[in-house]
C-alpha cells in the first residue's frame, strides 16, 4: 500500500521535478544567466499567453477531444482586437472576446453537435482563420492600438492570470461541471447513460477554450504590437508541449490535472529561453523541441508499458525452466 | 490405458483475482468418449474449457493433448491441435460471409500465390451445408443476416469440418430448437463414432445423460464427483451439482407475495430499432419483473429504450402521474436508474476513483451553491458505500482495479444513493462470482421490499425464477409468453417460448 502511494506522489511531482531539473541544467549552462531577475521576468512574461491558451485546450483535451484551431483562433482574435481597436479600444477589448467565444462555440457545435471528429474540425477551423486572415490581412500587419500598451505590465498581467487561472481551477476541482468533464473523458457512454449532458459540457469546454485562447491573443497584441500572418503560429505547437511537460495524460482525462498547462508552460518558456541563451540556433531549437515532445509522448504511452510489460514478462517466461 | 487417453488436465488452476474459477482440477478424457460437464452457474466449466481452448491461459498446472504437453495461445493454435470448441457466445464474425466464418483461420488451405480462391471455399460450405440440410443458408451472405439460432448452427457446420480430436460444447442446445438439437446430437454422435473426443457443457440434465458416456460434476471450481451416465439419475445428479452449500438464502424463498395494484410504469406498443418490433406491458409498486429470451430477442435494447438511449423509439413509455419518459434526462429526473450489461464500458468510470463513481449522478445534490469539494465527495461515498459493503482500500481506490462483484456494487451504489424508484438492470449479475451473487441477490429482494420497482434483464433462466415476481419472455422483439411467479417453473418452460 505503501510502495502504490510512493509511485502516485513521484507521479505527481515530476513535472516539477522536470522543471526545477532544466532551470538548474540551464543555470549551470549559462554561468547563471538565466537566473538573473530580469530573465527570470522575461520568462515569466513569455509564459503567460501559452498558460492561458493551453488552460483552455486542457479542458478540451480532457473531455478526450482535440483541439489543433489555437493559432489560428488566437491570430483572429489578435487582428480584431487590432482592426476595431482603431475604431474603440474597449471596443476592440469585447470584440476580441465576442471573437473567441464565438470560434469557440463554433467548434463545440462542429465537434459535439454535428459529431465530426475534434483533430479533423478543428484543423478545418485552423484553415478557416488562416484563410480569414490572409484575406484581411494581406500584405502588412494591422496595428495594435497605442492606448492599449499601457497595459503590458506585470502589475496588470500577473493578477489578470492569476485570477483567470484560480477561477480555471475552481472550475475544474469544485463545480459539478469540472467532475462532468473528467467523466466524459473517462468514459463518454457511461457519463451519457448517467445523465450527464455530454454535448452540452463538451460545447462548454470549447467556448472555455476560445474565451482563454481570445485573452492570450490580448496578451499577445500587446506585447508585440501587432497582429500579423504569423502571430500566435507557434502555440498550438507550444501547447502539447507545455501540457506533455507538465504531465497531461494524453491516453485519458480521469487523471489530468490543471496544473499540467500551468507548470507545463513555464517549463517550455524556461527551455527555449535557456536553449536561447546558450546560443542554440532556432532550427535546433524546433528539432530538440519535437524531439522532446515525442519522446515524452511515447514514454507514458500504453504502446510503451505495454513492451516494457512484454520484455519483462519474456524475461519470466525465458528464466522459467 | 495412456493409449487410450487423449488429454489429461492435471491440477490446473485459475483464478480471477478473489474468485477461484478453476482451483486444482485434475481430469482425462478417453478417446471415443463423450464427456459431460455439469455444475451450477458459477462453478469453473467454461473457464475449464476456455483453458482448454486456449481463450485464457491457465495460472498453474499442466494439459498433456496425446502425450504431448499442450499449450494452446488461442482458439486458432487449439484448432491446429485439433481442439475445437463452440461457445456459449455468438462466435460467428459479423462483416465475414458464411463461408468465411466457417474457414475462419484455415483459409490458407484455399490460397495459392497469395490469391484466394473464393469460389472454391464457397462451393465447399455449400456442400457442407447442404450435407446438412441447411438449404436456407447462403454461404454468400454476411452472418448478419442470420438469427442466433442459424449462426450456432454455422459453428456446428464449422466445427465438424474441422474434425477435432477434441470437440468441445458450451451450452449450446438452450439456442437451439428441436432440428437444431438433433443436429448438434448427430454431431457429437459422429465425433464419437470417428474414435474423436467430446465434452459437453449442458444445463439441461437429461440431454447430458442421453448422450455421455461419463458426467464429470465440478462445484466451486473443484471436481466433486465423476459418474457414469448409466449409473446415475437425473435427481442424482441434481444433489451432486447443489452439494450442501446452496440450501436457502441464494434466492427469494417467497411464494405468495401479492403484487401491488399501484402501476408505476406503464409500457404501450413500444417499438426501437431493428430488434423491438412491439412490446406492452405494466411495472407495479414493488415489483420484480424480470425479461428473458436468446440474446438477440431484443430484450437487452428494451432496457435501453425504456431509459431512453435507443434512438427511433415509436410507442410509449409513461409513469403513474402521466409523465412520458423519452430521453435519459427525463428518466433520472423522473428517479429511473439504468445499469448495463456492459459494465466496463457503459457503466463505469474505471480511470476514476470510486467516490466519483458514486457520486456521479448526485453532484449537483450533494453540492452547496454549486460546489462540491473532494472532502464532501469522499464522506458521501464513504456513507453509501456502506449500504452494499463494497470491499475496498478506501475511497479514493480506481474503480478499475475492483473485482467484478465490486464494480457492480458500485455500479449499483450510484444509483441507490440518488434515491432511484425505478431500477432496470441487464445482467446485473454477469461474470459475477457466486458470493457476491448472493448479495446482489439480497441488495434486490431489500429494494422490493422498501416498494422500488424493479426490471431485470438476464440470459440466465434460473436467476429469473429465483427472484422475479413476473417473467416475460420475449422472441425477436415481441412477447411470446408471461409467466407468474411460482415454485413449479422450470427453465424448460421458458426455453420453449425462447425459441
Amino acid at each position: 500500500m505503501k510502495k502504490i502511494s510512493k509511485e502516485k506522489v513521484f507521479e505527481a511531482v515530476k513535472p516539477y521535478l522536470a522543471l526545477i531539473i532544466l532551470i538548474l541544467v540551464f543555470a549551470i549552462g549559462t554561468k547563471g544567466q538565466s537566473l538573473t531577475t530580469k530573465n527570470i521576468k522575461i520568462v515569466m512574461e513569455q509564459s503567460m499567453a501559452l498558460m492561458l491558451a493551453s488552460a483552455g485546450v486542457f479542458f478540451v483535451m480532457t473531455t478526450g477531444m482535440m483541439d489543433l484551431s489555437i493559432s489560428g483562433v488566437v491570430c483572429v482574435c489578435c487582428f480584431t482586437l487590432a482592426k476595431i481597436g482603431e475604431i474603440n479600444p474597449v471596443l476592440g477589448v469585447v470584440m476580441m472576446l465576442v471573437t473567441g467565444l464565438l470560434l469557440g462555440l463554433f467548434n463545440g457545435v462542429i465537434t459535439s453537435v454535428l459529431k465530426v471528429p475534434s483533430f479533423l474540425a478543428t484543423l478545418c477551423t485552423a484553415y478557416i482563420c488562416t484563410g480569414l486572415m490572409t484575406h484581411f490581412i494581406a500584405s502588412s500587419a494591422a496595428m495594435v492600438p497605442l492606448s492599449l500598451y499601457s497595459f503590458n505590465t506585470f502589475g496588470f498581467k500577473l493578477p489578470l492570470i492569476l485570477i483567470l487561472l484560480i477561477l480555471a481551477a475552481g472550475l475544474f476541482y469544485l463545480r459539478p461541471f469540472g467532475h462532468y468533464v473528467r467523466m466524459i473523458g473517462s468514459n463518454e457512454t457511461a457519463a451519457h447513460f448517467s445523465a450527464i449532458k455530454v454535448t452540452k459540457i463538451k460545447v462548454l469546454c470549447f467556448v472555455i477554450n476560445g474565451g482563454l485562447a481570445a485573452v492570450a491573443a490580448f496578451l499577445i497584441g500587446i506585447r508585440a504590437g501587432t497582429a500579423a500572418l504569423s502571430t500566435g503560429s507557434d502555440l498550438m505547437f507550444n501547447v502539447m508541449v507545455a501540457l506533455t511537460l507538465g504531465g497531461f495524460p494524453f491516453g485519458g482525462g480521469a487523471k489530468a490535472k490543471i496544473s499540467a498547462p500551468i507548470i507545463g508552460s513555464f517549463t517550455t518558456y524556461v527551455l527555449s529561453n535557456g536553449m536561447l541563451l546558450m546560443g542554440v540556433s532556432s532550427t535546433a531549437m524546433s528539432l530538440i523541441k519535437g524531439g522532446l515532445f515525442l519522446g515524452i509522448v511515447f514514454l507514458t504511452s500504453p504502446t510503451f508499458h505495454r513492451l516494457t510489460d512484454r520484455i519483462s514478462t519474456r524475461k519470466m517466461s525465458l528464466s522459467e525452466p | 490405458m495412456s493409449e487410450k487417453v487423449l488429454v489429461q488436465v492435471k491440477d490446473v488452476y485459475k483464478h480471477f483475482g478473489a474468485t477461484k474459477a478453476v482451483d486444482g482440477v485434475s481430469i482425462e478424457v478417453n478417446k471415443g468418449e463423450i464427456c459431460g460437464l455439469v455444475g451450477e452457474n458459477g462453478s469453473g466449466k467454461s473457464t475449464l474449457l476456455s483453458l482448454l481452448s486456449g481463450i485464457q491461459r491457465r495460472d498453474k498446472g499442466e494439459i498433456i493433448l496425446e502425450g504431448k504437453p499442450y499449450n494452446p495461445k488461442n482458439l486458432t493454435d487449439a484448432n491446429k491441435h485439433g481442439v475445437s470448441m463452440i461457445v456459449q457466445e455468438a462466435n460467428t464474425i459479423k462483416g465475414l460471409t458464411v463461408a468465411e466464418n466457417m474457414f475462419l483461420g484455415i483459409e490458407d488451405e484455399f490460397t495459392k500465390h497469395g490469391i484466394r480462391n473464393i469460389k472454391m471455399m464457397n462451393a465447399l460450405a455449400r456442400e457442407r451445408l447442404d450435407a446438412i440440410g441447411l438449404k436456407d443458408i447462403n454461404e454468400k451472405d454476411d452472418v448478419i443476416y442470420y438469427s442466433m439460432e442459424q449462426r450456432k448452427l454455422i459453428e456446428l457446420v464449422k466445427a465438424a469440418t474441422i474434425k477435432p480430436k477434441l470437440l468441445m460444447i458450451d451450452e449450446t442446445s438452450t439456442a437451439l430448437s428441436q432440428t437444431g438439437r438433433d443436429e448438434l446430437y448427430r454431431l457429437i454422435r459422429n465425433t464419437k463414432e470417428r474414435g474423436d473426443s467430446v465434452l459437453l457443457i449442458s444445463h439441461d440434465l437429461q440431454e447430458v445423460l442421453n448422450l455421455c458416456d461419463r458426467i464429470i460434476v465440478m462445484r466451486d471450481g473443484k471436481i466433486v464427483s465423476e459418474v457414469k451416465s448409466a449409473e446415475i439419475d437425473e435427481t442424482g445428479l441434481k444433489n451432486l451439482m447443489v452439494g450442501r452449500t446452496v440450501s436457502g438464502g441464494y434466492y427469494r424463498e417467497d411464494y405468495d407475495t401479492k403484487i401491488s395494484d399501484e402501476v408505476v410504469m406503464k409500457v404501450r406498443n413500444l417499438k426501437a430499432g431493428k430488434r423491438i418490433k412491439d412490446v406492452s406491458f405494466d411495472l407495479h409498486k414493488g415489483e420484480i419483473l424480470g425479461f428473458g429470451g436468446l440474446s438477440e430477442s431484443g430484450m437487452h435494447e428494451l432496457g435501453k429504450a425504456i431509459f431512453g438511449i435507443e434512438y427511433d423509439v415509436t410507442g410509449s413509455v409513461t409513469l403513474e402521474n402521466g409523465d412520458e419518459i423519452k430521453t435519459i434526462d427525463d428518466s433520472v429526473k423522473h428517479d429511473i436508474g439504468y445499469i448495463s450489461k456492459n459494465r466496463d464500458s457503459e457503466s463505469l468510470f474505471n480511470q476514476m476513483d470510486i467516490n466519483d463513481n458514486i457520486a456521479a449522478t448526485c453532484l449537483e445534490k450533494i453540492g452547496s451553491k454549486g460546489f462540491v469539494t473532494a472532502k464532501k465527495r469522499r464522506a458521501f461515498a464513504e456513507e453509501q458505500s456502506k449500504v452494499l459493503n463494497i470491499k475496498m482500500k478506501d475511497v479514493e481506490q480506481l474503480a478499475g482495479t475492483l473485482s467484478g462483484g465490486n464494480k457492480q456494487k458500485v455500479v449499483l451504489t450510484k444509483w441507490i444513493a440518488r434515491g432511484t424508484e425505478i431500477f432496470i438492470m441487464d445482467s446485473p449479475t454477469r461474470g459475477i462470482d457466486v458470493g457476491v451473487k448472493a448479495i446482489i441477490y439480497g441488495m434486490l429482494d431489500d429494494l422490493r421490499k422498501q416498494g422500488k420497482s424493479l426490471i431485470i434483464i438476464s440470459e440466465e433462466l434460473l436467476e429469473l425464477i429465483g427472484m422475479c415476481d413476473r417473467i416475460i419472455i420475449l422472441k425477436d422483439g415481441e412477447i411470446s409468453g408471461e409467466f407468474a411467479r411460482s415454485r413449479e417453473l422450470g427453465e424448460e418452460t421458458l426455453v420453449q417460448c425462447m425459441v
